[in-house]
């Protein structure tokens, strides 16, 4: 589940709350890629592995999320859902997902995200799950 | 609560006490009129005092169009000191300091001197020593040497191993407790020890051994002669100071080592369609290798993939994942060069080679190094065969069975190599069982082993050891630690089985004799046996630790460890005493959050009026749309090929004058001449290479566009002229970065920053604000990786102005020369440059962030194109679209108050969500419509993100920076037609 949230001028945030860390990596990738098209209209006929790592969870949602743009850029696939697991593996956090979607239109995007920042960031676990909040650079 | 703390201190300067945030080192300052600064939002105003809480800061200032951005604001200047700042952290390692003349020194380039030695080479040299936090060797050049004179007392202390260090007593030692001074050492310290030397620096003889009539026979041997192929080569060997090398050239001993390791584990490819030079091994093996590589001023890549091996066995099928590392260098002539130096090039199973002859003309101290690439890639690792003794370490080679004369006699030559630096090694002999009928034919095996005995052992170890292979070199380390102190243990029981038999010769008593000599490593039955039985020389003492709980107890890494302390002896000394420091880590800043994807943007103006291009506008601007790809995902016209797009990194625009796509009159009237030096493609990684190869020659998304404007003002006649501009005059605006290179350059040194912060200890106002000390590796990377991603976006926007003369002379069928299209003035607006000002009547340099803010020089500035320079820099200001955009000129006054800065724009007033929200894209098309503006876009969303309604009134912002006298205006530019991504 996420929200997006409208303080900042210029960019995209947005609040994401879920039950595992699986869940809170595939419903921020939704979010990011909502800020950019609408994921309705979105076929869902491709798909294409997501991997990312990280040493805290932090880094974890931060490299999956950049991950995300850089497939997106490289391999022209716009991103309708997620499904993805994490490990805890050689002390570290490993993300294997899968994203499906289609291939990249121009013409269905809104506003373009150029990157993820740290600006407000936090991943923390909470009494019911995980909570992150994450601002882009639109 | 932020903003009620701002003081107005002039008709549009405010100040942000430093007195109002703890933690703030300087005053922050706002420039802007009193509805700027009504209209400024709290977070932006709390993110510029942000910027006066970084170690060093000198200038925190913010433009009238500021607005929040992350961490730092929009439109934010910071400036950071160069020097203050400097913490100095204890140099590790007791090699340092003063030291009695005989000490040796380690060197970075695998050699040992003498510290008086160093007396007239200490400014060239470079020592080894340890990063302590890292647990990292690493190498350091020496900021002073000097000798003298002195009485004084000195301390010997002679460690476990028999190794003696000889240092005065206020001399600090590392020990496990941290440092401590020589003369207050206790036995129970242990101390940081080393044990790889080198071999003794020797000067070599002088001789030439590659020139550029063998790089070129080489280039003709491999029939690279196509094209330009040759020139390039030589080209390319000449800028690095390759082409001829003579014995004493610095490099050479790097090279050896290189070219060592290639004949085990690596790769030379010179064919029509290839030319690469590829390594294999670990990860942090290769790391140590592209350092080397770097420094002969080649760009490796590295290369890490997670492989699934399936492999058939009696067993069944096996499955596993193995990351495979290998580093990378595409270039003919590193190629070539290694070619020339003798090193084998293809399949070297199945090709003749050598060890190179002018490697058996160098200092021992340089056979050395090559022999310690080959080993570190080929010989086996230091291991025991049961819990003390060494099995003989051996270099095992295998060719195909045609070349086993070549292949014993290479192993011959090695032999000879290890001779000369007095290691023995038995001759090679055929690998028993080895016998391989592959695809590629059918291979042979030989070895040669390296006699065993301890002496051998340590100087094989201590003098060659391994390069490139941290986990041999620390094993080489601790064995050589271990056989020492096994050495003088045994020692010590052979000394005293002997003291014991005179002693019972001599009618002493065995229970007296006994009592007399026990202890440690001399137990009674020992002693005992020593008396009654007739055993030769003794062993081991059974209890004596085994290697590997040596290396659990005593490892530091890297090749350091710990030693104890046997005794110290305080003796008098009178003569030199030497003193040397190392270079440390500086303690200056970079801000990484401050700065991110170099946009700028381009001005080109046109001979046209606004009544020559009215009529085809629309024509105009569909052709623009085509010429210049925009939008999401948008990709170039042009591909760039690996070796292309660093060549963009290093040169920026100059890479694109040399294809003939602008001209050199363009590239002279842009700031840093569209090229900044120091960019280092080598630190932008593959991942942010890999996004901006189809990326050059697009507009991107977002604020970015394309514009045709007019100019309908004239401010200054004078300054307009000097930048050619009139009245009615049709003007070309393009506003765009670096594109997703730059955000992956950012993305990825936010972490390595983040990282860097927390090693080093440091904190930040805010996550997204990372910094590192300015000398430190992460930060220096980072300048490197920046200044290669503004070049990109220097080369980025330059080719689309090119694009941008094509449209004009398809719409107008003329060529663009008879247009006039040519470059008023090309600049970034996001960048971190260092630069020198005038603070209190001192120069100082300066690093200065500029965060959406544009640099703006007064007249006389010699970084000003000629043309301009009686004027002041041209400052380009987009306005937001479907408003103003204006050019300005800079002051002095902005030299002397701003670090020479000015605004960007107009500066966000409202979200861009809440401006969808707001506004309709079709009602914003109609709009500008109604305005006489022809708009193109990929999707009318994107119209409405990015309304006029959503910018501050970009007129109030140039009232403000006019106001303070940091600007004049020139001209005001109203658009006519517009491109967005």
């Amino acid at each position: 589940m996420f929200e997006y949230l409208d303080e900042i001028t210029g960019d995209g945030e947005f609040i994401v709350r879920a039950k595992t860390l699986d869940e809170l990596l595939s419903e921020s990738g939704k979010a990011l890629v909502g800020l950019m098209y609408d994921t309705e209209k979105l076929s869902k006929n491709k798909r294409i592995e997501i991997e990312a790592r990280g040493e805290t969870p932090k880094e974890l949602v931060y490299n999956w999320l950049t991950e995300i743009l850089f497939l997106q850029d490289t391999e022209n696939f716009f991103f309708k859902e997620f499904n993805v697991k994490v490990k805890f593996e050689g002390g570290e956090y490993r993300a294997e997902g899968m994203g499906y979607g289609q291939d990249g239109d121009p013409s269905l995007v809104e506003s373009y995200v150029k990157a993820v920042t740290m600006h407000n960031f936090y991943v923390k676990e909470t009494k019911h799950g995980w909570e992150a909040r994450i601002v882009v650079d639109l | 609560m932020w903003k009620e703390k701002l003081e107005r201190v002039g008709d549009v300067k405010w100040r942000f006490a430093k007195e109002n945030r703890e933690g703030m080192k300087i005053d922050a300052y706002l420039y802007g009129t009193k509805p700027i600064v009504d209209g400024v939002e709290e977070n932006a105003v709390q993110q510029l005092t942000n910027l006066a809480m970084l170690p060093g800061a000198v200038g925190a200032l913010a433009m009238p169009d500021i607005h929040t951005g992350y961490g730092v604001p929009i439109g934010g200047v910071g400036a950071y000191d160069y020097e203050e700042g400097i913490i100095s952290v204890g140099a590790v390692g007791f090699d340092i300091n003063c030291l009695h003349p005989n000490t040796k020194v380690y060197l970075a380039n695998g050699a040992w001197k003498r510290i008086k030695d160093l007396a007239n080479t200490w400014d060239e040299d470079e020592i080894r020593t340890l990063d302590k936090e890292k647990k990292k060797e690493t190498k350091s050049e020496l900021l002073y040497f000097f000798s003298k004179n002195d009485y004084r007392q000195i301390v010997r202390i002679v460690l476990e191993s028999g190794d003696e260090l000889l240092v005065t007593d206020d001399h600090p030692i590392l020990t496990t407790d941290g440092f401590i001074d020589a003369g207050k050492l206790g036995l129970d310290k242990r101390i940081l020890v080393n044990k790889i030397e080198g071999v003794e620096y020797e000067k070599p003889e002088k001789f030439l051994i590659v020139d550029e009539q063998r790089i070129i026979e080489k280039i003709r041997e491999f029939g690279l002669t196509g094209g330009n192929a040759e020139r390039q080569i030589l080209e390319h060997l000449r800028k690095r100071n390759l082409l001829n090398i003579e014995s004493t050239n610095k490099q050479v001993p790097i090279l050896a080592r290189i070219i060592g390791f290639i004949t085990g584990d690596g790769n030379i490819t010179i064919t029509q369609k290839t030319r690469e030079v590829s390594f294999y091994g670990k990860r942090e093996d290769l790391e140590e290798l592209k350092k080397d590589l770097e420094a002969l001023r080649f760009r490796p890549v590295l290369y890490s993939r997670d492989r699934h091996h399936k492999i058939e066995t009696v067993y069944g099928d096996v499955e596993f994942n193995a990351i495979e590392n290998s580093l990378h260098v595409q270039s003919s002539s590193l190629a070539i060069l290694l070619a020339a130096f003798g090193t084998p090039v293809g399949n070297k199973t199945k090709t003749e080679f050598h060890v190179p002859n002018w490697i058996m003309e160098m200092p021992n101290w340089i056979k050395a190094q090559y022999l310690a690439g080959l080993f570190g890639a080929e010989m086996s690792s230091p291991r025991t065969v049961n819990k003390f003794n060494f099995s003989e370490p051996t270099l095992n080679m295998s060719k195909s069975v045609e070349l086993e004369e070549n292949l014993i006699q290479y192993l011959e030559e090695v032999r000879s190599l290890l001779a000369d630096l007095g290691i023995t090694a038995s001759k090679p002999r055929k690998v028993e069982g080895y016998r391989y009928a592959g695809k590629s034919g059918e291979t042979i095996g030989y070895r040669i082993e390296v006699h065993g005995n301890p002496e051998n052992l340590i100087k094989l170890w201590s003098q060659v050891g391994f390069a490139y292979n941290k986990k041999k070199k620390e094993l080489a380390s601790l064995a050589i630690a271990y056989l020492k102190i096994k050495e003088r243990i045994k020692a010590r029981r052979a000394k005293a089985r002997e003291t014991a038999r005179e002693m019972y010769q001599n009618g002493v008593s065995p229970r007296q004799i006994v009592k007399e000599l026990s202890g440690e490593h001399l137990t009674e039955s020992f002693i005992k046996h020593s008396i009654w039985s007739d055993r030769g020389d003794p062993r081991i003492d059974p209890e004596f630790m085994s290697f590997q709980d040596f290396i659990e107890e005593r490892n530091l890494g890297d090749g350091y460890l710990w030693e104890k302390i046997e005794r110290i002896e305080i003796q008098e000394y009178s003569g030199e005493v030497y003193d040397l420091t190392t270079m440390e880590d500086t303690h200056n800043f970079l801000a990484n959050g401050v700065v991110v994807s170099n946009c700028g943007i381009y001005a080109l103006a046109t001979n046209l009026k606004e009544e020559d291009v009215r009529p085809r506008l629309k024509e105009l601007i569909n052709t623009l749309y085509e010429k210049v790809p925009a939008g999401v995902g948008s990709h170039s016209k042009l591909k760039l090929t690996n070796d292309e797009l660093d060549l963009v990194l290093e040169n920026g625009v100059d890479w694109l004058v040399e294809k003939g796509w602008l001209t050199k009159g363009d590239k002279e009237h842009m700031e840093e001449d569209g090229k900044i030096d120091g960019a280092d493609p080598s630190k932008v990684s593959a991942k942010a290479k890999k996004r901006g190869r189809p990326e050059l020659g697009t507009l991107g998304a977002g604020n970015h566009f394309l514009e045709i404007q007019v100019v309908d003002e004239v401010y200054d006649e004078g300054i307009a002229k000097a930048y050619g501009l009139f009245k009615d005059q049709v003007v070309i605006m393009i506003h765009s970065g670096s594109r997703g290179l730059g955000h992956q350059v950012a993305s990825d040194y936010l972490q390595t920053m983040n990282k860097a912060m927390k090693r080093y200890g440091l904190s930040t106002p805010d996550p997204q604000l990372v910094y590192a000390p300015a000398q430190s590796e992460e930060a220096q990377d980072y300048l490197a990786a920046m200044k290669a991603a503004a070049n990109f976006g220097f080369a980025n926007r330059a080719l689309m102005a090119s694009w941008a003369r094509n449209a004009f002379e398809k719409v107008f069928g003329q060529d663009w020369e008879s247009l006039g299209i040519r470059t008023v003035y090309q600049l970034c607006h996001n960048i971190l440059k260092l630069e020198e000002y005038e603070i209190d009547g001192e120069k100082r340099k300066l690093w200065i962030h500029r965060k959406g803010a544009t640099r703006s020089l007064g007249p006389g500035n010699k970084l000003i194109p000629k043309a301009y320079r009686r004027v002041g820099q041209p400052v380009l200001i987009a306005g937001s679209m479907g408003t103003s955009s204006y050019i300005l000129s800079g002051t002095e006054k902005s030299e002397e108050e701003t670090f020479g800065s000015s605004c960007h724009g107009a500066g966000r007033q409202m979200s861009r969500k809440k401006a969808i929200k707001e506004f309709w894209g079709d009602k914003i098309q109609k709009e500008l419509t109604s305005k006489g503006i022809v708009a193109r876009a990929t999707h009318s969303k994107v119209l409405a993100e990015e309304a006029p309604e959503a910018y501050k009134n970009v007129d109030l912002v140039i009232d403000s920076v006019v106001k303070a006298g940091i600007n004049k205006k020139v001209v005001r530019l109203k658009p006519l037609g517009v491109v967005k991504g």
